[in-house]
């Protein structure tokens, strides 16, 4: 065991700003060689941001990131990873059809002649498999062969044949479970024992407090506190990530209808592994339901599923008393409008104009003699704009032009044009401003008196826990929770989202 | 700030903006380049051939337009939902081939032939299709594919000789004139109006191009993409088949070669004319315009007795000079490319 406790990479004061969001305020953050440092915050509270500034990928406005106590400035992840500092990533890069040999010696191939020196990287990654956990597994094992936690090992490995001395895991326990949970706690300690900087991202508290050495906790870009993880315990960590006032102002939510608009009977979506939870629902005309969870708990796959564009495993869903049969367009026929989370790649057509994409889902709406009419097209668009509040210059405009809320009050419109029944909002305030988010806040309040069901899905748990009258929880694929009247508070939602009780996993 | 999320605002471009006013200027801007371009050939055309403004060069190249052009339309509506479609020239071939085959020069029998290779052409295209919309075949692969299969098919069935007689009734097709000016150069004013008509003033034109600038939000929409995507393949090749049935009332006899240079010939008009290669972007005005050019600078070629490898290298030349062109922001900024520029940061 080692006892070194130098400061190999450090963060100091770093500070990084996007249009309406500031991501990262002077944060600090000091990384030692040997020991395992926990970074801890809700979506969104600038981790990301921090560790792709410290792995070279983003630079900051402000700040400085320090190795071995010299000030560096990392242009690229390249750059980073010659220093030493490499990241593993949620999103696995693994190439599937090369080798476990071919994949960890990627960009560092070891040659002799200009050829590639098979023998001495064999040895160098058999040996770094070793150190992985995975000493008996063949370098020439095609790398698609391997399950999803044996592959982040392979990255891992890559990390180490770089001489990495600093090593960011961002969320390596999301993908997996029980005993492949142990072996990458095992993995981790073993590296941070040969005296590398680990800095590990989780969700999971319990393993936090089980493994880390040191522990950060982000909020709002800021570091709430900091310390070595005896000072910390599970409450304690969720009181500091959440600890925030609600501080957008949502409009009084309106009392719902009897009428049951939606009504979800055993769903289940088809999903790969995970032992899905059915899911039982029923949302009454101007009731707005909010779904909280982690990223990739299955949120986003559960909303879907009941727009009809994820197949169902099991389960039924009404709007109105009938039912609705899966596929997307008899969902739109069914009066269920889905805004999607990916704004610029499934909820818009960007290169059309304003116009044009606010009537692309109600086209027959602005034919005249079987034609369309662009003048009918430019007062539908103007409609809703005097109604959405949309900020355009003219209804040519091009949809690519708008700002992030802007965009969104199109998606809103395009829907709103059908007139549905069911609102279905995936992350509706990703990416907008604050001014923009309230207006929609007040425009989805308004909607639901007009007596329209609404389900949304958000990262923002001030969001979710102001706009919604009934909170469902998901994790691990499926509805684990639901929060009612008083007792919708963050504290509670964090403890369902991040099953704290220890009931399960 | 969230995870995995580029800030909106970074991304959208400050480019200029159309009021509706301007919107008819732009569209007469995005025609300027290739009508400049067909006024310096015609030019140089003047200069060097004095025999190109003769009636008879004249005929040649409004028949070319016909020629290209009706293939061209086919082309753009399949660029237009991001494919294209390389099977045209064997498309060609075929009908070709079936008309003479099946009738034996007896005009009786040219109805029903013309129905088969109608038939023929719409199995190729609901072949290119199915294998693009469900299959997920990159349209270059699966038209390819169909476009050697088809010749093979040819050849198997000719023997690699093809052979025999098209039908005098088709003649007026290929060599007719009204008001002086060649059939099919009628044929493709028809086509080309009734393309426009559709792809701007209809609700599925303006399905089409949601489909070719993002099918993923369009088909979110509501919209069945899969038709739209595969239906294009089809009116594609149902154009071919016209065009094949031009070409063969205009030789009067059987020759699979001649049709071949009609797939790049048809890539190459529209790109000329600024429809783009990525989908959603383009107009059949802009298609009609890249015919034209491309028609008169093969005929100037010709006439400075450029052999027919010359003229595929002019082809294969112009098509790199459009694309390039294209990509280096002649045309108005999209945000399409300003992604890409984004992704490689």
């Amino acid at each position: 065991m080692t006892s070194s406790t130098a400061a190999v990479l450090q963060a100091r004061g770093l500070t990084k700003s996007f249009p309406g969001v500031r991501a990262l305020d002077r944060a600090d953050l000091t990384c030692r060689s040997g020991r395992v440092h926990a970074l801890v915050g809700e979506n969104g509270a600038g981790k990301s941001t921090l560790v792709r500034i410290l792995t070279g990928n983003q630079l900051p406005d402000e700040g400085e990131v320090l190795l071995d106590g010299r000030s560096v400035r990392f242009a690229d992840p390249r750059e980073a990873m010659a220093e030493g500092v490499s990241a593993v990533y949620q999103e696995l890069t693994v190439l599937p059809a090369m080798s476990v040999g071919d994949n960890v010696m990627l960009g560092q191939e070891r040659t002799s002649r200009g050829l590639i020196d098979r023998a001495a990287q064999d040895r160098e990654v058999r040996a770094a498999l070793a150190r992985v956990g995975l000493g008996d597994l063949d370098p020439r094992t095609r790398a698609e062969d391997l399950s999803l936690a044996n592959q982040q090992m392979v990255e891992i490995a890559r990390a180490l044949v770089r001489r990495s001395r600093v090593i960011v895991l961002d969320e390596p326990s999301a993908v997996l479970s029980g005993d492949k949970l142990e072996s990458l706690f095992t993995v981790v300690r073993g590296l941070a024992a040969d005296g590398v900087a680990i800095v590990y991202i989780s969700h999971l508290l319990e393993e936090v407090t089980d493994l880390a050495d040191d522990v950060t906790v982000l909020r709002d870009g800021r570091v709430v506190s900091t310390g070595p993880a005896g000072d910390y315990d599970v409450p304690r960590i969720i009181r500091d990530m959440v600890g925030r006032d609600v501080d957008a102002v949502f409009p009084p939510l309106p009392e719902p209808a009897d009428e049951v608009v939606l009504a979800v009977r055993g769903l289940v979506p088809v999903s790969s592994t995970r032992s899905p939870v059915a899911l039982d629902l029923d949302v009454r005309a101007g009731e707005i339901v909010g779904v909280a969870g982690m990223v990739g708990s299955g949120r986003s796959r559960l909303l879907r599923t009941i727009a009809g564009e994820h197949p169902r495993a099991a389960g039924t869903v009404e709007v109105a008393g009938r039912p609705v049969p899966t596929g997307t367009r008899r969902a739109i026929a069914a009066g269920v409008a889905l805004v999607p989370e990916e704004r610029k790649t499934e909820g818009l057509v960007l290169p059309l104009s304003v116009r044009a994409n606010t009537t692309l889902a109600a086209l027959g709406q602005v034919l005249r003699g079987g034609f369309l009419s662009t003048r009918r097209e430019r007062v539908v668009f103007q409609e809703e704009q005097a109604r959405l509040g949309i900020k355009a210059s003219d209804p040519e405009q091009g949809t690519w032009q708008l700002s992030g809320g802007n965009q969104q009050k199109i998606v809103l419109a395009k829907w709103l044009r059908r007139g549905p029944r069911v609102l279905l909002l995936d992350e509706p305030t990703r990416g907008v401003d604050v001014g923009a988010k309230s207006e929609i806040y007040r425009l989805v309040t308004g909607l639901a008196v007009e007596g329209m069901a609404v389900v949304m899905v958000s990262s923002d748990l001030p969001e979710v826990l102001g706009l919604s009258h009934r909170v469902l929880v998901c994790r691990g694929g499926g509805v684990v929770g639901e929060l009612a009247g008083d007792d919708i508070n963050e504290e509670n939602v964090m403890h369902v989202a991040l099953d704290t009780a220890g009931t399960s996993r | 700030m969230t995870t995995g999320t580029r800030p909106v605002a970074a991304s959208a471009p400050a480019g200029p903006s159309a009021p509706g006013g301007r919107a008819l200027l732009r569209r007469a801007l995005s025609l300027l380049a290739p009508l400049a371009g067909l006024a310096v050939i015609l030019l140089l055309a003047a200069v060097t051939t004095p025999g190109f403004y003769s009636t008879g060069v004249l005929q040649l190249v409004l028949f070319q337009i016909g020629l290209i052009g009706v293939t061209a339309v086919g082309q753009t509506l399949v660029l237009l939902v991001g494919g294209i479609d390389l099977s045209i020239g064997a498309v060609i071939g075929l009908t070709t081939v079936i008309i003479a085959v099946y009738t034996r020069g007896d005009g009786a029998r040219l109805g029903v032939a013309i129905l088969l290779a109608l038939a023929a052409g719409a199995v190729v295209g609901l072949v290119n299709g199915l294998l693009v919309v469900r299959r997920l075949v990159p349209a270059f692969v699966a038209t390819f594919a169909t476009f050697v299969l088809v010749q093979g098919v040819i050849t198997a069935w000719t023997r690699g000789a093809p052979s025999g007689n098209i039908p005098g009734a088709l003649s007026p097709l290929g060599t007719g004139r009204w008001l002086g000016v060649p059939v099919p150069a009628w044929v493709f004013l028809a086509v080309a109006v009734v393309a426009g008509i559709v792809l701007g003033r209809t609700g599925l034109g303006r399905r089409l191009y949601a489909t070719g600038a993002n099918a993923r939000a369009t088909a979110l929409s509501g919209v069945r993409t899969g038709w739209i995507i595969a239906g294009c393949f089809v009116a594609s090749a149902l154009l071919a088949v016209l065009a094949g049935l031009i070409n063969a009332g205009y030789i009067g006899y059987v020759d699979a070669r001649l049709s071949r240079s009609l797939d790049l010939n048809s890539v190459a008009a529209a790109v000329i004319g600024g429809v783009g290669l990525t989908g959603g972007r383009g107009r059949i005005g802009q298609t009609v315009a890249g015919v034209v050019l491309l028609a008169v600078l093969l005929a100037w070629l010709r006439q400075l007795g450029a052999g027919a490898g010359a003229q595929l290298i002019v082809s294969g030349a112009v098509i790199l000079l459009a694309v390039w062109l294209q990509n280096s922001g002649w045309t108005p900024r999209s945000p399409r490319r300003n992604k890409q520029r984004d992704g490689v940061r």
